[in-house]
């Protein structure tokens, strides 16, 4: 199962990942990124590989 | 083909760029021209998103419009959108607040009902200012609102809007300066009313926030809330305007949406990379840099060309000129990329969404009724007027 990274240092908390995969990302009350789970979920893959995609400051990752 | 294309006028904007974007992308991606002082246009989809990821070597200190006589490279102000790391990271993650994707969804009844009223003004048949009666109103009061404007001052944020962003148009008659200057006085009000009690507005939220253990200097707070109004209003009325016109010049797709209004987000999507509301943003380099064939010199200027990268048939494909409501995926650069991409883009996507929903089930004949005028501004070449027959295609006219 692959894992969701975060690059703390460049996400700015603008939630397009939260857009796309709700049930994965969600930017708390502090603009700070939480992982609503590290791995990515059954059923969920192809719009986490798409938040991963369109995030506009390459902050996401996901390893094996 | 003429390979010196006048990037530096509103004209080039508002006549076809697309052919010239195309021949750029494949003969000259990094294109020199003279004008302004000269600086580089950038067409092509990847090398705008390896420039817009690297923002130690492209700065945007020295201000984002592209060059030009009236841009003031040496005295810009300290916005969010000139701000370079690691300031920006901080000071983007405290106004991000603001505009989290659950923020803004929460404001999706409200937008509704400013969209309802815009609307109503409509009446089926009559012909009427689109873009100036119907939509230019709505994003001014969206932005107004989130800024906790009070409701009776939101009409005076336009023409203090239009005037600010310094755009050519001659209709405009405040110069950018004294709107500037109208703009911090009534800010300026608002800010008094907070400092006797705080509310939980943008501006309340922009008072009280703290970078690297310091409150945000006067200036930045202007600054902030100067970039928000203007960024939240030309580029989704402009989007809604001529997404609008494209639609009307696409009778096939807008036939498809009026078919199966599930298609709004993504027809949304297309508009955004269709139109690429926002024309460019400036970088400038640190160094020299290497690009292509070219060396970027250290302090030239480097303009992205959204519109142009959007259409880069690498990424888009063969029908990368098509306007396809469907498109699917879409992964546009209409809200730049990068550390700076747009703050506002949740919100934008709901109004448009909003607007077209609410138009769509009203309204499902949408015709011109006269010329369209363009906006004379290299960033924003909106909509200034486009006039408009509205009806319901089931409903005959009456008698
Ligand atoms: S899209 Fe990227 S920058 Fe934005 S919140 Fe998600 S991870 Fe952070």
């Amino acid at each position: 199962m692959m894992k969701i990274v975060v690059d703390r240092a460049r996400c700015t908390g603008i939630g397009i990942c939260e857009a796309i995969a709700p049930t994965v990302f969600e930017v708390d009350d502090d603009g700070g990124l939480v992982l609503l789970s590290q791995l990515v979920p059954h059923g969920v893959a192809a719009e986490v590989a798409e938040a991963v995609e369109g995030c506009p400051t390459l902050a996401l990752r996901l390893e094996p | 083909m003429d390979l010196n294309p006048p990037i530096h006028l509103p004209d080039f904007f508002i006549g076809e760029p697309a052919p010239v974007y195309r021949e750029l992308r494949k003969n000259s991606p990094v294109h020199w021209t003279d004008a302004n002082g000269g600086f580089w246009g950038i067409t092509r989809y990847e090398d705008i998103k390896w420039i817009a990821s690297r923002p130690h070597l492209f700065s945007s200190a020295r201000g984002v419009l592209m060059p030009g006589p009236n841009i003031d490279t040496d005295e810009v102000r300290p916005m969010l959108i000139t701000t370079d790391p690691p300031r920006h990271q901080a000071m983007r993650r405290i106004i991000s607040k603001g505009f989290t994707p659950r923020h803004i969804n929460a404001m999706e009844p409200g937008i509704r009902e400013i969209v309802r009223g815009a609307l109503d003004r409509a009446e089926p048949g009559v012909e009427l200012d689109y873009a100036e009666g119907i939509v230019a109103p709505i994003p001014t009061r969206i932005i107004a609102d989130l800024l906790g404007a009070p409701h009776q001052d939101w009409e005076q944020f336009r023409a203090w809007s239009d005037a600010s962003v310094g755009s050519a148009d001659p209709d405009i008659t405040l110069t950018s300066r004294e709107a500037l200057g109208i703009l911090t006085t009534y800010f300026q009000n608002l800010i008094d009313l907070r400092d006797e009690v705080r509310t939980n507005d943008l501006i309340s939220i922009l008072m009280d926030a703290e970078v690297d253990g310091e409150r945000l200097s006067h200036d930045e707070v202007m600054a902030f809330l100067h970039l928000l109004l203007v960024a939240g209003n030309e580029t989704t009325r402009n989007l809604i305007s001529m997404g609008t016109l494209t639609l009307i010049d696409h009778p096939d797709q807008l036939q498809k949406l009026i078919d199966d209004r599930s298609l709004i987000p993504s027809a949304v999507e297309e508009m955004l990379r269709f139109i690429s509301p926002v024309t460019h943003m400036t970088r400038w380099a640190t160094e020299d840099v290497p690009l292509r064939d070219k060396v970027i010199k250290k302090d030239q200027p480097v303009v992205l060309l959204y519109g142009a990268a959007n259409r880069d048939e690498a990424i888009f494909g063969d029908d990368a000129e098509e306007f396809d409501i469907t498109r699917r995926p879409n992964p546009h650069l209409a809200f730049g990329t990068g550390q700076h991409a747009c703050l506002g883009l949740s919100l934008a996507r709901l109004e448009a969404r909003v607007f077209f929903e609410e138009l769509l089930a009203r309204f499902t004949r949408i015709e011109l009724a006269g010329e369209v005028l363009r906006m004379r501004s290299t960033m924003v070449p909106g909509i200034r007027r486009m006039h408009v027959r509205l009806g319901a295609a089931t409903t005959r006219t009456a008698r």
